[in-house]
């Protein structure tokens, strides 16, 4: 069934890869044909969105989409971003190998201490920035996730100051904060999703701070590769690893 | 809020999101948690199927943003049998898996490992079914798109739960093949909006001209679908996966995950013109899984193997039919879509008593299972009824399905297609039969080990097959509910 072993290496079947060559180009000259094809555009959305921005609570275009128009697309999005720790976490298992321990370089080290207040500093810049100009929660978190990837590099003692206990209430912050306002919406009698002027801009600064905040937490969590020491276990703690919970 | 009056259309997709979220948060595994969002959101799912079969389609703007602009959802008759069909199949599986963790674990040190596993599936599961329900009630294409992503990701996420190598290769190889599908799908939308100037999924589907733009888009959203459908020949993939994955798991793929794929190009592929034009290439791909899926079904030595290939072979039953659309008048749409849910619970209720089987003896060599019947009569049985239903004997579900079928082709004068079916089901009651004289055979076991298996676990594989039989019964019910448009 699984032919781990026999692998073919590219330089002795090179003959091989000609018809896939050849099906290739076909395929993308049938792309460029299609992609090229005259009087077949149509006009898209923007102008729709232009007419509804003034109702849509932000003064940005992208953000009016992500966080409004199309608020529901951003939900799930959220999910799969939760959904990728959730699997990474699930191939772990408890006897596997011991995490490698790296040397701590005094340069990683200080650039950590000059680097990651800068960095929670223009994440949450561009999260502000996001209501009128280009920014908004994925930028602000692919920041302070980069943030998060530097501190998991040596396992820096910085890293204390996030509690352990936090790490999986923080993954869970954004889509559960967006899922239960969403709901709360309907509470005051509008649709699932709905948030309308002049309330909508404080909804949505508070949506994309919540989502930046787990999305930055989730993409360090998915370069760490291990979930943090479950209760259900058979209660030996290991105090050896309290450094560096996210490996 | 929530009143008996309003649309129930969101719910089937929120309750399980917000299960599966709960179900993460939590430190133990989250069994109590898991199964309480699995009976709310079948709840939800029955209450939908009701109000579409009462009052007729139901549609919901999405923050009270209406198309094109916003994302709207819409059920409804085709959309409501999927999630009522994923209701009951969801719920026979949560009991099911309430049960199948609670029996593995045996007291010794890999415990720690199952109690790792049972934590995560929970989670999976629920995301797995609210994307699922997503995917069967958007009207968006994007929003489509990213239902895939969350159905894709979740699947092989259970897929490699198991933690045993094949099951890891398998499922790297199912997320790799679910990736270039997912990528295929997305350019087809890319094209889509470029020339429709919309992504809303009716607007395009009425909007379909031959010209070169609009071809490539059909052909790669189809080409995406048909791969993670694993139609022949896509089907490489898919028996190692749904074959070497937890018995749950392997009941959820098999009967639900797939039916997700083939309802998105069902979809796609209503419109006549273009039935007219290349109705028949499913239909030849169909054809060539039905013989293909039987053979390698009936020469496998295990037991969880022959119905992953029979799964193999029952999805071209889903696509050797589309011709017959063509014909509105028919009942092809109806012969159809009772053909996938009946394929659902008779496919669930195999996997899960098979994996009944595989727990208590260890194994699930067809040659050696004999005597298992004299230990689990119930699942035995649940697994016999699973297989009638898949051979089409009356008054199963899988009967009412192949007699639409062939009742449609005939009068439409397409004989090949009839024989098609006909011949199928020979092939399948072989492989069945080879299946089930294994598991009935009147061979005793020499001395009588102690049964592991919970009762959950086989009286919810009975449910489901039960449900297969059932269907035959009630069939009107479906029918009606199918006959919203």
């Amino acid at each position: 069934m699984t032919k781990v072993g026999k692998e073919r290496t590219p330089h002795n079947r090179g003959w091989q890869r000609l018809p896939i060559m050849a099906l290739l180009l076909l395929f993308l000259a049938a792309l460029a044909r299609a992609y090229l094809f005259p009087g077949a555009s149509a006009a898209g959305l923007a102008a729709r969105v232009d007419a509804s921005l003034a109702a849509g609570g932000v003064g940005s275009r992208v953000t009016a989409v992500l966080l409004n128009f199309r608020a529901y697309d951003t939900l799930l999005e959220c999910f799969v971003l939760l959904l990728g720790v959730m699997v990474v976490w699930s191939l772990w298992r408890p006897d596997g190998a011991e995490s490698r321990e790296p040397a701590a370089g005094a340069i990683l080290a200080s650039l950590e201490r000059l680097l990651v207040p800068l960095m929670i500093m223009v994440g949450s810049y561009l999260l502000w920035a996001g209501s009128d100009r280009a920014g908004g929660a994925f930028q602000a978190g692919a920041i302070l996730g980069g943030a998060g990837v530097l501190l998991l590099l040596d396992s820096s003692p910085l890293l204390k100051v996030f509690p352990k206990r936090g790490l999986v209430p923080g993954l869970c912050l954004g889509p559960l904060f967006f899922l239960s306002a969403s709901i709360a919406a309907m509470a005051w009698g509008g649709n699932f999703l709905e948030y309308r002027s002049p309330e909508a801009a404080l909804i949505i600064i508070a949506l994309e701070g919540a989502a930046a905040f787990s999305i930055g937490l989730c993409l360090a969590a998915l370069f760490g590769g291990r979930p943090p020491e479950r209760e259900a276990g058979d209660g030996r703690d290991r105090p050896s690893r309290d450094r560096g919970e996210f490996r | 809020m929530i009143s008996p009056s309003s649309s129930w259309l969101i719910w089937p997709i929120i309750a399980p999101l917000m299960g599966a979220v709960l179900c993460f948060l939590s430190g133990k595994p989250p069994r109590r948690t898991g199964l309480f969002f699995a009976v709310l959101t079948s709840g939800a799912s029955l209450v939908l199927g009701w109000q579409v079969l009462a009052r007729g389609i139901e549609s919901y703007a999405m923050g009270a943003w209406r198309p094109p602009l916003g994302i709207s959802l819409r059920a409804d008759g085709a959309a409501a049998l999927m999630v009522t069909m994923t209701a009951v199949t969801g719920l026979a599986v949560s009991i099911y898996s309430g049960g199948y963790f609670q029996s593995r674990l045996t007291g010794d040190d890999r415990d720690r490992c199952r109690l790792a596993q049972e934590q995560s599936f929970w989670p999976l599961w629920l995301l797995l079914w609210g994307a699922l329900n997503g995917l069967f009630l958007s009207g968006d294409v994007f929003n489509i798109y990213i239902c895939l992503e969350l159905v894709a990701l979740s699947s092989v996420g259970l897929t490699a739960l198991s933690g045993k190598p094949p099951s890891l290769v398998a499922a790297m190889r199912y997320l790799l093949v679910s990736l270039l599908g997912s990528l295929s799908f997305l350019l087809g939308v890319g094209f889509f909006y470029k020339t429709c100037g919309t992504l809303e999924l009716a607007a395009i589907i009425s909007a379909l001209t031959p010209t070169p733009p609009v071809i490539m888009a059909l052909a790669l959203v189809s080409a995406g679908l048909l791969l993670k459908t694993a139609l022949f020949p896509f089907h490489f993939w898919l028996p190692p996966a749904h074959a070497n994955a937890l018995s749950p798991v392997s009941a959820i793929l098999s009967g639900l995950v797939i039916k997700g794929t083939w309802y998105l190009f069902y979809r796609f592929w209503q419109e006549e013109i273009l039935l007219a034009a290349v109705g028949a290439v499913p239909a030849i791909l169909g054809g060539g899984a039905i013989a293909w899926g039987a053979f390698q079904a009936f020469s496998q030595q295990r037991l969880k193997m022959l119905v992953a290939y029979s799964t193999v072979a029952q999805i071209g039953y889903l696509f050797v039919a589309f011709p017959l659309l063509a014909d509105p008048a028919g009942m092809g749409g109806g012969a159809f879509f009772y053909f996938a849910i009946s394929h659902s619970f008779a496919k669930g209720a195999m996997f899960l008593a098979a994996g009944t089987f595989l727990l208590q003896m260890g194994h699930d060599r067809i040659d050696d299972l004999a005597g298992v019947r004299q230990l689990m009569p119930v699942s035995s049985f649940a697994f016999a009824l699973g297989g009638l239903s898949l051979m089409g004997l009356p008054p199963s579900g899988g009967f009412i399905a192949k007699y639409l079928y062939v009742t449609t082709a005939i009068g439409q004068g397409r004989w090949w297609l009839a024989l098609i079916v006909v011949l199928g089901s020979g092939l399948t009651a072989a492989y069945v039969f080879r299946a089930v004289a294994a598991i009935l055979s009147p061979r005793l076991l020499a001395e009588r080990p102690q049964l592991m298996v919970a009762a959950s676990m086989q009286w919810s594989a009975l449910a489901l097959a039960l449900m297969a039989m059932l269907l035959g019964i009630i069939a009107p019910l479906p029918l009606a509910l199918m006959g919203v448009k």
